[in-house]
């Protein structure tokens, strides 16, 4: 007789577990009962059962909030009520207030062949991009290097054309010193002192 | 005595040949372009009378043939302090001294011959017209130019340099700085080695009484032994005293008349210098280049530095060639000159 109460308890308590679990899902739970705990309605130890309990679930929930409505709290105390002994019909109570928190997902389902088509031509995609990146480096680079060349030719040119520059001016600074001298010797040549 | 020698790249066998002369007070030298030189002493004698015309068998005796046999002749120093007297028998006497080292150097053949001749920095026009008429009749151009400028032709100095030539008659001081000088950048002197000769002469005199030198062993011995500053050694010359001939310490004169010439040349270049373009003052006062037979006193380029430190120092250097230094100027600033230039003279 002890024992099918023991196993009906334990029920009610899986199906307040449930009820918990998918309304604020695994991440919430402890808050909730830590706010039962608070407010006094069940003990530390039945905070820590619940929540060894729900470790032991296969399926995980994942909830907004650990919040719940007065309509969800007040379920939760006919389940304490019922688990204290009270006379509590429990078939009752589980289709009110729908659950909010969704299961989580814990391995990944596998992708769609589309998904994958979708995928391998995005990946083909930036193969090819960065190919033609790669190409374009590399032309970069033999037209950077045909600059250099370039430049260093241009340089040369500058260079020859600097000396040619500076020689032109020597060229000129001579020449105004011959003209100085040739005008000098012309002015001289016209003198007269009336000799 | 004349001396001859060649120059670099002669145009040999050409039709035209360039000559550059240096009519100085001591010494005329001449270049040409076929590569021949010479230079004689600046002095042109004639004979006094029939017998010593008969004697030299010569109408005109040049240079040191001349000084040897000066107590037979008539002399002539047809340029006195850089500049060719006005007189019509010193310009015949100059005309004879162009002819003759012209001659010298096989350039009274038939070629055209376009000259150019070497005058003090600040000679008047009065004494460059007189060259330039007595000259043009040797030449079938010719042209007068600033004998410090050829020089720094000479030496490919155009920029921010400062040549001093010091010459016997005259020292000229040229600035020289990309175009051909104008009056403000050059000075002359007449401090220069005619002057330290006299002086030579008159302090020797006031050491030692009865003393016979003559400007010509003041000339000699100087050309031999002049220094400034300290050299560490005595200069002893043997110097007729009466009727003997004593050897006598002259290096406290010497040095003094060497030195005499100094000031005017330190206060030519500080002048020049400080009236310089500012921003190239710096240049010229590490490009100063002695020239002419001056520059072959001793000691000189460190003395003049060593003044210089007063007034912000300086380089002094020396032109290699002290005789033909001007001519070789003169006859690469001939060559050089535009032809059609040549046509106008």
């Amino acid at each position: 007789m002890q024992q099918q109460i023991k196993g009906t308890k334990e029920k009610t308590l899986n199906q307040w577990l449930m009820f918990m679990l998918e309304r604020v899902g695994h991440n919430n739970l402890p808050m909730l009962l830590d706010h039962y705990e608070d407010l006094g309605w069940i003990s530390m130890d039945v905070s820590d059962k619940l929540i060894e309990l729900a470790e032991t679930q296969k399926q995980r929930y994942v909830g907004p909030s650990w919040t719940l409505s007065a309509e969800e709290h007040r379920i939760s105390m006919l389940f304490i009520e019922k688990l204290q002994g009270k006379p509590v019909e429990i078939s009752l109570l589980s289709t009110i207030a729908p659950p909010k928190a969704k299961p989580q997902q814990t391995e990944r389902a596998a992708p769609r062949e589309s998904y994958v088509e979708s995928h391998r031509l995005e990946k083909d995609e930036l193969e090819f991009a960065v190919q033609r990146r790669e190409v374009t480096i590399r032309n970069l680079e033999v037209e950077l290097e045909k600059k250099d060349v370039e430049i260093i030719k241009l340089k040369e040119i500058i260079q020859e054309l600097e000396h040619e520059l500076n020689e032109n001016r020597d060229e000129i600074k001579k020449n105004r010193i011959y003209r100085g001298i040739l005008e000098e010797n012309i002015r001289l040549r016209r003198v007269d002192f009336g000799r | 005595m004349a001396s001859k020698s060649t120059v670099k790249n002669p145009i040999a066998g050409s039709k035209i040949l360039f000559i550059g002369v240096d009519l100085g007070t001591n010494h005329t030298a001449i270049s040409t372009s076929d590569g021949k030189k010479n230079s004689i002493l600046s002095v042109v004698g004639t004979p006094r009378d029939a017998v010593a015309s008969k004697f030299l068998k010569k109408e005109h005796l040049f240079g040191d043939e001349a000084l040897t046999h000066r107590v037979a002749l008539n002399l002539f120093k047809p340029i006195e302090d850089g500049v060719l007297k006005n007189e019509i028998e010193d310009i015949e006497a100059a005309k004879g001294l162009i002819e003759h080292v012209l001659q010298s150097v096989d350039g009274d053949r038939d070629v055209q011959k376009y000259a150019i001749i070497g005058v003090p920095a600040r000679a008047s026009v009065l004494s460059k017209k007189t060259v330039m008429d007595m000259a043009s009749e040797f030449f079938d151009g010719v042209m007068v130019a600033s004998e410090p400028f050829c020089v720094a032709y000479k030496l490919g100095k155009l920029e921010h340099t400062l040549v001093v030539d010091i010459g016997a008659g005259t020292t000229d001081l040229c600035r020289v700085h990309g175009t051909l000088p104008g009056t403000d950048d050059q000075i002359s002197t007449n401090k220069a080695g005619n002057y330290i000769d006299r002086e030579f002469v008159r302090l020797i005199q006031d050491s030692y009484t009865d003393v016979r030198v003559t400007l010509e062993m003041a000339r000699k011995w100087k050309e031999q032994y002049s220094f400034v500053g300290d050299i560490g050694k005595e200069v002893i010359v043997e110097v007729p005293v009466g009727a003997s001939i004593l050897k006598l310490s002259v290096t406290k004169e010497l040095k003094h008349a060497c030195e005499s010439i100094i000031p005017d040349i330190l206060s030519g270049i500080s002048k020049l210098i400080s009236t310089y373009e500012p921003d190239f003052q710096d240049s010229l006062r590490s490009n100063i280049y002695l020239a002419g037979g001056g520059s072959q006193i001793r000691n000189l380029p460190a003395v003049l530095e060593k003044h210089m430190e007063l007034f912000g120092g300086g380089k002094v250097s020396i032109f290699k060639d002290p005789v033909y230094g001007g001519a070789d100027g003169a006859l690469k600033l001939a060559m050089d000159m535009p032809q059609e230039f040549w046509q106008t003279t």
